[in-house]
């Protein structure tokens, strides 16, 4: 039984695809450098490399890699993440700096394997459009994913957000195919390992897919009084069964064998990887004006948050297009014929993936540092359905139209809706998290408003060139949020003076030069610096429309031994 | 005839018509960092005495660029501006704000916008700042306060000034202390490092060559011209940590005579709410306030979120006074403003 109402993908559905792919990729390669490095990147550059390292022992055909002591060496420094995306990391910078010499971009060679990942998600995105809607509705999904600010960003780094988006995908979609298709539920299994190789988000994917199962099980029962399908014919149970076996064992098997810190001790480190990401702490969350340092949390974060990062052509088209996918599921419910279309199972997949990862957050126990990253992997979703809510804009504007002259019109007016959001990707998508759209006024708007602009170090590059002419030989900077290794990488690219130097964590008062992150909560921080140095003004800093990201300050003179005031000592 | 229909599909692209109108129009509102240094400039050559500058919206961060040499103050709030610190106010404001907006609607204050002048998307507002004036400031002249720790009756002076407040306890002599103050930041910088990040040395050796990078001087209990974080903003005040069990005064004899003294007061954000801890460890503080020998009031500062303010009139003669006692040291992280203010 196929899904009989879907469209049949083309090689040249792939070549489409593939080709904004690469466009995409090379536009994320060309920006590397514009987007700085967060302290998570920095330790995931040290985790990549230590993990290449160990994979370099296996290349030498030394058995001993496999010994407690080289494994531990490769693979203990931050064994709170699986290692698939750091090997890949560090894979990548041996390959393309060491092995072939390609990259002279240390930093560049790190990224490459999110950039690919987040590229080939554009990709994913179109053929899911295709298969549901049709090549234009493909075409504005990939454009969609494209033009978001923060997916942008996000799509440059070395850590785990961009990939864990992608590996939702390409479950996602293996388990689409595997739902009529006995071969690709070995794909969905390996693809489910993967996944969790990735990041634990991906925890709630499967009880998400077990829901659009269940959905399908029982509808094919309402259209057919039967759970199962006649002899000689497979039905949704024996397909969702083979996914279901192939999810728990091929993927647990994949997710065991990527990962070498499990050779040894599987259950204690297995219980600890576990109860790290279970008791987690929480981070504090500067939203609406105030900030949140511990749960429970307001349930409409995820959502208002949406409502003002996502250009606001897509959040139209894709709340048209939710509008599309929620009302066709709605006429197919009463359908129980036999020859209904089964391609409501295809719609709550879609609702199901774009809704749980926001869900997730929205529940107010669940630690939502980080804002937006953390439900992502429902962005590639909502980019379908702007898609399909293009197609279907157009389809409503332009009735008279019909064949190819109305398909040129909504391919025109989808490039119109989408052309906003490729401004700002261009303008903001190196600082995404200070990216706000219309509807919040943009980033002065989301100032006025309390929203939070910086996070975590990333921004620290754009101040960069004022600290490598102002800054004294051999002068001390105290770094604020960026970490040693991340200054290290700026030196390594030449982004950064060599011979300026690091201070460390909490340093203000120790230094001549300091940088500050803007971070709400990180406010008592820069009052650390304006106490140490005497003075409350920056010299010189990173502005977006006029709100500081980046604070460049210099200790006004140097230290002196005070005057002793009347009456003291 | 037939009448035209209105196609709803049409709202979808007016909404998005609409935000990109929403995004020229503030894009349209960033001033340069050229405008912010004209507008400044153009303040800088008609200060005097008596002036005060501050930028508006607060958030507009670029603002702070071009104030260098200016007696700028902190304005997170213009609907909430205490003015009474100077005759004349230079508002540098942006993104639809003006002088204006720092006018009370009440008109009790009575401050009022003589002049306006833009550049570009900067305005300069010029305000004659109306209602009470603060004749008497601990903040600005903390140096001429005296300092004392009193234990069950008997006091301790905490005499030694370190540039920026008073500290009661010395573990080097003065001079060595002086001396220390003053080494490079290089020198500091190598002595942290042999420290831990509680400054209690990491090896025996550094604490037997006094490699204190804070010079023995201890960072909570002292009193100090401070910023700190409380109700959400920076603000200027006077550091007066209490010490748990003990009185710490501050004597200020040169206090000159008001109408009113107002202490504003409140713990530091970082100790009350800005923390995942269950609950705050901070216990509520007790202020005296005393004119001479005569009692002018006493308040209970309770570990509650924000900045408040206490107003007692004025009476009596002799030296201002103000006690402060808590049952715990334990972050006790109290800032006060206090002022003596008389009417213009």
């Amino acid at each position: 039984m196929a899904m009989a109402t879907l469209n049949r993908l083309r090689w040249s559905d792939h070549g489409v695809g593939l080709t904004l792919a690469a466009v995409y990729l090379t536009l994320l390669a060309a920006t590397s450098a514009d987007v700085g490095v967060p302290r998570d990147e920095s330790f995931y550059f040290y985790g990549a490399e230590r993990a290449a390292g160990w994979y370099a022992g296996l290349l030498d055909g030394d058995v001993r890699s496999f010994s407690r002591a080289e494994i531990d060496r490769g693979f203990k420094y931050n064994h709170e993440h699986p290692v698939f995306m750091k090997s890949l990391f560090g894979l990548s910078h041996r390959l393309f700096v060491d092995v072939l010499g390609w990259v002279d971009d240390h930093a560049l060679a790190y990224r490459l394997p999110t950039m690919v990942m987040a590229s080939l998600a554009l990709w994913l995105a179109f053929l899911i459009g295709v298969i549901v809607h049709g090549r234009l509705a493909g075409l504005f999904a990939a454009l969609a994913l494209a033009f978001m600010p923060r997916v942008f960003f996000h799509a440059h780094l070395a850590c785990f957000d961009a990939p864990v988006t992608f590996m939702w995908l390409v479950i996602a979609y293996t388990y689409f195919r595997a739902m009529r298709s006995r071969r690709w539920a070995v794909g969905a299994g390996i693809a489910l390992g993967l996944g969790f190789a990735t990041k634990l988000n991906i925890f709630f994917l499967p009880f998400t897919l077990l829901g659009v199962s269940l959905f399908d099980v029982w509808q094919f029962k309402r259209r057919t009084g039967a759970w199962r399908a006649p002899d000689g014919e497979r039905g949704p149970l024996t397909y969702h069964s083979w996914i279901a076996a192939s999810m728990i064992f091929l993927g647990a098997f994949v997710f065991w064998a990527h990962w070498p810190w499990l050779y040894y001790d599987l259950v204690p480190r297995l219980r600890e990887y576990v109860a790290f990401h279970a008791r987690h702490v929480h981070y504090p969350v500067d939203y609406l004006g105030f900030l949140y340092f511990k749960p429970p949390f307001p349930v409409h974060f995820p959502f208002v948050f949406t409502l003002l990062t996502v250009p606001v052509g897509i959040l139209v088209t894709g709340l048209i297009g939710l509008g599309v996918v929620m009302r066709r599921g709605w006429i197919d419910w009463g359908d129980v014929s036999p020859g209904a279309p089964d391609r409501r199972v295809i719609d709550v997949f879609l609702l199901a993936n774009v809704a749980v990862p926001i869900l997730v957050i929205a529940l107010p126990f669940t630690p939502i540092f980080g804002g937006t990253k953390h439900w992502m992997p429902a962005m590639p979703f909502l980019a379908v359905m702007a898609g399909v809510g293009v197609v279907r804009l157009g389809q409503g504007l332009f009735t008279g139209s019909t064949g190819r002259a109305l398909q040129l019109r909504t391919t025109v007016l989808g490039l119109l809706m989408m052309l906003p959001g490729a401004w700002a990707t261009m303008e903001y998508g190196a600082h995404g998290p200070a990216y706000y759209n219309g509807v919040a006024g943009g980033p002065p708007g989301a100032a006025a408003l309390g929203m939070p602009r910086n996070f975590w170090g990333y921004s620290t590059v754009a101040v960069l060139p004022a600290v490598n002419e102002q800054v004294e030989k051999r002068g001390h900077v105290f770094w604020h949020k960026a970490t040693k290794w991340a200054t290290d990488a700026y030196q390594r690219d030449g982004l950064l003076r060599k011979d300026v130097r690091y201070t460390g964590d909490w340093t203000a008062e120790f230094s001549d030069w300091a940088v500050y992150h803007d971070q709400r909560e990180k406010l008592p921080e820069e009052l650390d610096v304006w106490r140490a140095y005497g003075t409350e003004l920056p010299v010189d800093g990173y502005f977006i429309d006029g709100l500081q990201i980046m604070a460049l300050y210099r200790r006004p003179a140097p230290p002196k031994a005070p005057l002793i005031p009347a009456g003291g000592r | 005839m037939s009448r035209v229909r209105f196609n709803p599909w049409w709202v979808a692209p007016f909404l998005v018509v609409l935000a990109l109108w929403s995004t020229i129009s503030y894009r349209q509102q960033v001033p340069t960092r050229a405008e912010w240094t004209a507008a400044a400039d153009h303040v800088r050559a008609r200060l005097k005495a008596g002036d005060g500058v501050a930028w508006a919206p607060y958030w507009a961060g670029e603002a702070r660029l071009s104030l260098h040499g200016l007696p700028f103050f902190q304005l997170p709030d213009v609907t909430r501006a205490d003015l009474a610190r100077y005759d004349r106010v230079w508002l540098l404001s942006a993104f639809g704000v003006d002088g204006e907006d720092v006018l009370d609607p009440s008109g009790a204050a009575t401050h009022a916008v003589v002049s306006s002048e833009t550049f570009g998307a900067v305005t300069v507002s010029e305000l004659r700042v109306g209602g009470e004036r603060v004749v008497g400031d601990v903040y600005a002249q903390l140096e001429s306060a005296e300092i004392s720790l009193v234990t069950k009756g008997k006091s301790r002076a905490c005499d030694f000034w370190d540039g920026r407040g008073w500290h009661c306890r010395l573990r080097g002599s003065p001079a060595k202390t002086r001396a220390c103050l003053g080494a490079s930041t290089a020198s500091k910088l190598a002595k942290h490092r042999r420290f831990n990040r509680r400054g209690r040395p990491r090896t025996k050796t550094s604490q037997m060559a006094g490699g204190d990078p804070r010079c023995g001087l201890d960072r909570w209990l002292n009193v100090s011209r401070d910023v700190r974080v409380i109700g959400d903003v920076p603000r200027r005040c006077v550091w007066f940590h209490p010490h748990g069990g003990k009185t710490l005064r501050m004597a200020w004899t040169d206090a000159p005579r008001g109408a009113v003294v107002e202490v504003g007061h409140g713990f530091a954000d970082k100790v009350i709410s800005d923390h995942s801890r269950a609950t705050t460890r901070t216990q509520p503080a007790t202020m005296r306030l005393y004119r001479g020998d005569a009692l002018l009031g006493t308040r209970t500062v309770d570990p509650v979120k924000g900045w408040r303010s206490w107003r007692v009139d004025d009476k009596g003669t002799g030296a201002l006074r103000i006690e402060v006692e808590s049952q715990s040291t334990v972050d006790a992280h109290l800032c006060i403003d206090p002022t003596v203010r008389a009417e213009r």
